[in-house]
């Protein structure tokens, strides 16, 4: 796999040698007559309580009696040693925070004990602000693999969720772990991940949403093919469903796949409401999507093209409301939505505190002062501030960054062809969107293929009574997820 | 000998539904009705009813002659059946008269285009437009194809709902007196609903792409059933909505009916009408850009992707040069000659040739035997 190998080490002295640069290293040397020990270790990876309180005091005094690895083993109070000679193997683990020991009379040999500090550099809890639920649970993933893993078998306690894992990264030798429940998730659908996983060559990887990128079936599109989420309940549900979820040392964000556009327009919220309310909210933020791709190219077509199309009493105020302004609605349009891009840029990378108040500084000061100054008209700030806002009503920022992006090349094609240039812009993104695929599985459907038996949990999301079965797309090896309790929907039932 | 292509580019047997009833309705829906009307006027409905029947026929005998292609399409059946020189010859004549097909519709829709939204805007514009879009869709393949005539069939549906609106101003006495024409009137309605259901004829091509090709007629003859009874639906709203001497003089009465749509915000529902009818023809454009692409890979040396493009290329030039308004109701009439000889002529006489090439070869068997 590992084309690009940045180093080769072929000894262990090569190896000390070169680790002994680094201000981390630290080199402990115990000698009494001919024989001598050495421990080596990183001192940022390691734990230093446990060489100074348990592994120093185990040594000292050693040097003399010492005659092979047995006796040491048989008196360190360490979970995870282990004898080593191939410089590769010892590079590795020292990396991760072993102590590396080695004998005089011994010299091919040296001992490995895990001391490493897994919680160091870590938080150790997320507070979801990105996905936020105002109902359900707050915890969400963090950056340490295996407080992640953790906190997922504490949501699905079954023996059968199986963690497999994997490095990846020729320079960051990144645990990777796939996720995925045995005797339910489809094997195909593991093995085709773990396939894709494995085909990877890449130098570091900093975060799953690039291995999102990197495994994606077709990389020429601004949608994410792949879920990333860093929601422990999102995930829980996926795996439970049948999907396979990647999960990425140093990364609070937990991939999952194969997906399907849907999904991205799903919030745990939905399931934690009334299904008459989460239904309603889920319409909503569907129906925000298409407010929010068509809205300004709709004002710049009928305002260029179509002005017939509108009644006189509605035309007299868009009209008068744009009086003063000299530019053509494309131009106006293209000013407001670039303002609104850097606004939220901006508010991005700010600080929180700062970004609240650019906010504020933004929306109403530049906005008000743009119609002011006639350089906009006061319907199409409306219009511009509601798409905005209807966009980022996406579960899924990177959903609703894509739907953001998108709206530039309507806009041009209204600009360009006025409504018949707006249906041409939806028949090309329906058209993209049926070419796209998730891990090899349509990534439209419930729609197109049409599958009816995933319809109860699409558009709308039913009662709990009709959605007993899995997604029947990821093929799970069980298709029943609970019994329906439907015993008590019945007329007048006693029992 | 049924054929059917590798399972991981066929499309579910239901799909079929969508597919034949997408490629049949096209620009055509737009003007028929007054076409029609000049031969059994208000009787016309009878017409179009009979033509839409007699499609379940067509249906059939294209099933028969399928399940005894080769590859399970026209093209290798044609050379299976005629040899290799004859069959490429009237695989060429059936490649010309897609090309006519698909630049008809686009030629009409842009005409549309022309009249009622944009009258500076050239035709080979809208050509070129629609041209990039189709190759872009075309060229994701069959089950990209087959997707957008899926959606394509339900957005534009929506449309029927508003037909209650001009059925408020719907005479129904226009109907009477019922059935007082002769046969000859009949039959010219007959002929001028033809173009409404050409199209069909498009399964000779994506048969090996429907999974269980055999057993699938069933949604074939549902696709049909939906084209004509949608076409009957439209029929009736036009005829209870004008009299015969308005129809006589509407270009487009879909669109004219359209026009009485009223809401506060939108004073022109026409428009909605006109901008659909691009989710309209895309699906069965693509579809014959498709079948135009396996004609001349199966004939030619051509790679998928450049057949795609140079029959794209084709279709410009033939959209761009035609300007002439008599030159245009000329190809309109070629089309139809042409698919009534298609429908009605070629494809029996093709089960004729299956049935005696069957024949044939079973006695051969039957005395080797």
């Amino acid at each position: 796999m590992a084309a690009s190998e940045p180093l080769t080490i072929e000894s262990l002295g090569e190896l000390m040698a070169l680790v002994g640069k680094s201000a981390d290293f630290t080199r402990i040397t115990l000698e009494a007559g001919a024989n001598r020990i050495t421990l080596s270790v990183y001192s940022s990876m390691a734990d230093n309580r446990q060489i100074y309180e348990h592994l120093m005091p185990g040594l000292q005094g050693m040097q003399e009696k010492i005659r092979d690895w047995s006796a040491l083993l048989g008196r360190l109070p360490f979970k995870d040693m282990s004898v080593e000679t191939e410089p590769k193997k010892i590079a590795a683990k020292l990396q991760r925070g072993f102590a590396v020991i080695e004998l005089a009379i011994l010299p091919a040999e040296t001992l490995l004990i895990d001391i490493s500090n897994e919680s160091l550099g870590h938080r150790s809890n997320n507070d979801t602000e990105n996905e936020f639920a105002v109902i359900g649970p707050k915890a969400g993933f963090v950056e340490n693999l295996e407080i992640n893993m953790h906190l997922l078998r504490q949501q699905i306690a079954v023996p059968q969720l199986i963690f497999e894992d994997m490095t990846l990264g020729s320079l960051s030798k990144t645990k990777i772990v796939v996720a995925y429940i045995e005797g339910l998730t489809n094997p195909e659908l593991v093995q085709k991940m773990k396939d894709r996983l494995r085909g990877i060559d890449f130098d570091v990887v900093y975060d799953s949403a690039m291995l999102e990128q990197v495994i994606a079936d077709e990389s020429n599109t601004p949608f994410p093919l792949f879920l990333t989420t860093e929601r422990i309940d999102r995930i829980s549900y996926v795996i439970s469903s049948g999907q396979v979820a990647v999960m990425c040392d140093g990364s609070p964000y937990v991939l999952s796949g194969p997906s399907t556009f849907m999904d991205f327009f799903i919030s745990p919220e939905d399931y934690y409401l009334p299904w008459i309310t989460g239904s309603f909210f889920r319409i909503i933020r569907i129906m925000s999507v298409f407010f929010s791709l068509f809205a300004s190219p709709l004002y710049i077509a009928v305002l260029t093209y179509h002005f017939e199309a509108i009644p006189t009493r509605l035309l007299h105020p868009i009209m008068l409301s744009g009086l003063h302004v000299p530019f053509s609605p494309v131009m106006e349009v293209l000013f407001l939505e670039t303002t609104i891009e850097l606004l939220r840029e901006a508010g991005a990378r700010l600080p929180a505190k700062i970004g609240q108040t650019l906010g504020i500084v933004g929306g109403i000061v530049i906005g008000e002062a743009s119609v002011q100054a006639a350089l906009t008209s006061n319907i199409l700030l409306i219009i511009v501030a509601l798409s905005a806002l209807a966009s980022f009503t996406t579960p899924i920022f990177k959903m609703a960054n894509t739907i953001r992006v998108l709206r530039f090349p309507l806009i041009l094609l209204s600009a360009l062809l006025g409504g018949f240039g707006i249906a041409v812009g939806f028949t090309l993104l329906l058209a993209h969107l049926l070419r796209l695929k998730s891990l090899d599985s349509p990534y439209m459907i419930p729609f197109y293929p049409f599958r009816r038996g995933n319809l109860a949990d699409s558009l709308i999301r039913s009662s709990y009574q009709h959605t007993t079965n899995r997604t029947l797309y990821l093929n799970p090896l069980r298709k029943k997820r609970y019994h329906p309790n439907m015993a008590k929907d019945d007329i007048d039932h006693e029992d | 000998m049924n054929y059917q292509a590798p399972l991981a580019k066929t499309v579910s047997p239901y799909l079929l539904w969508f597919m034949i009833h997408k490629s049949q309705t096209g620009v055509a829906v737009l003007d028929f009705q007054s076409r029609i009307a000049q031969g059994a006027e208000q009787d016309s409905w009878v017409s179009v009813l009979l033509t839409g029947l007699s499609m379940h026929l067509v249906v059939l005998l294209m099933f028969y002659v399928l399940k005894h292609a080769n590859r399970g399409d026209l093209v290798s059946l044609h050379v299976q059946l005629f040899g290799r020189g004859l069959g490429t010859l009237l695989n060429g004549v059936f490649l010309l008269y897609l090309l006519l097909l698909v630049c008809y519709q686009l030629i009409t829709y842009s005409q549309v285009i022309q009249a009622l939204v944009f009258p500076d805007m050239g035709t080979w514009r809208i050509g070129l437009v629609f041209l990039l879009l189709f190759v872009y869709i075309t060229s994701g393949g069959f089950r990209v194809i087959t997707g957008t005539a899926f959606w394509f069939v339900l957005i534009p549906s929506l449309l029927i709902v508003t037909l209650f609106i001009p059925l408020q101003y719907a005479d129904w006495r226009n109907f009477l007196p019922m059935f007082n024409h002769s046969l000859p009137e009949y039959a010219y309605s007959a002929a001028q609903s033809l173009p409404l259901y050409i199209g069909v004829e498009l399964l000779l091509m994506y048969y090996p792409f429907i999974r269980n090709n055999d057993k699938a007629q069933k949604w074939a003859h549902i696709g049909v059933m939906h084209t004509y009874l949608l076409y009957f639906v439209f029929v009736v709203a036009t005829f209870a909505y004008y009299n015969m001497g308005q129809l006589r003089h509407s270009v487009w009465p879909t669109l004219g009916m359209s026009k009485i749509i009223q809401f506060t915000f939108l004073d022109r529902f026409d428009y909605f009408y006109i901008f659909n009818w691009v989710f309209v023809i895309t699906p069965p454009c693509c579809l014959i850009l498709w079948s135009c692409t396996r004609i001349l890979r199966f004939t030619t040396r051509m790679s998928g992707r450049v057949s795609l493009w140079a029959t794209a290329a084709v279709v410009f030039v033939i959209v761009a040069v035609f300007h002439d308004m008599l030159a245009i109701d000329r190809l309109g009439a070629v089309v139809r000659y042409a698919g009534t000889s298609l429908l009605f002529g070629y494809i029996p006489l093709l089960a004729v040739c299956v049935f005696i090439a069957n024949r044939f070869r079973k006695s051969v068997r039957d005395s080797e035997a």
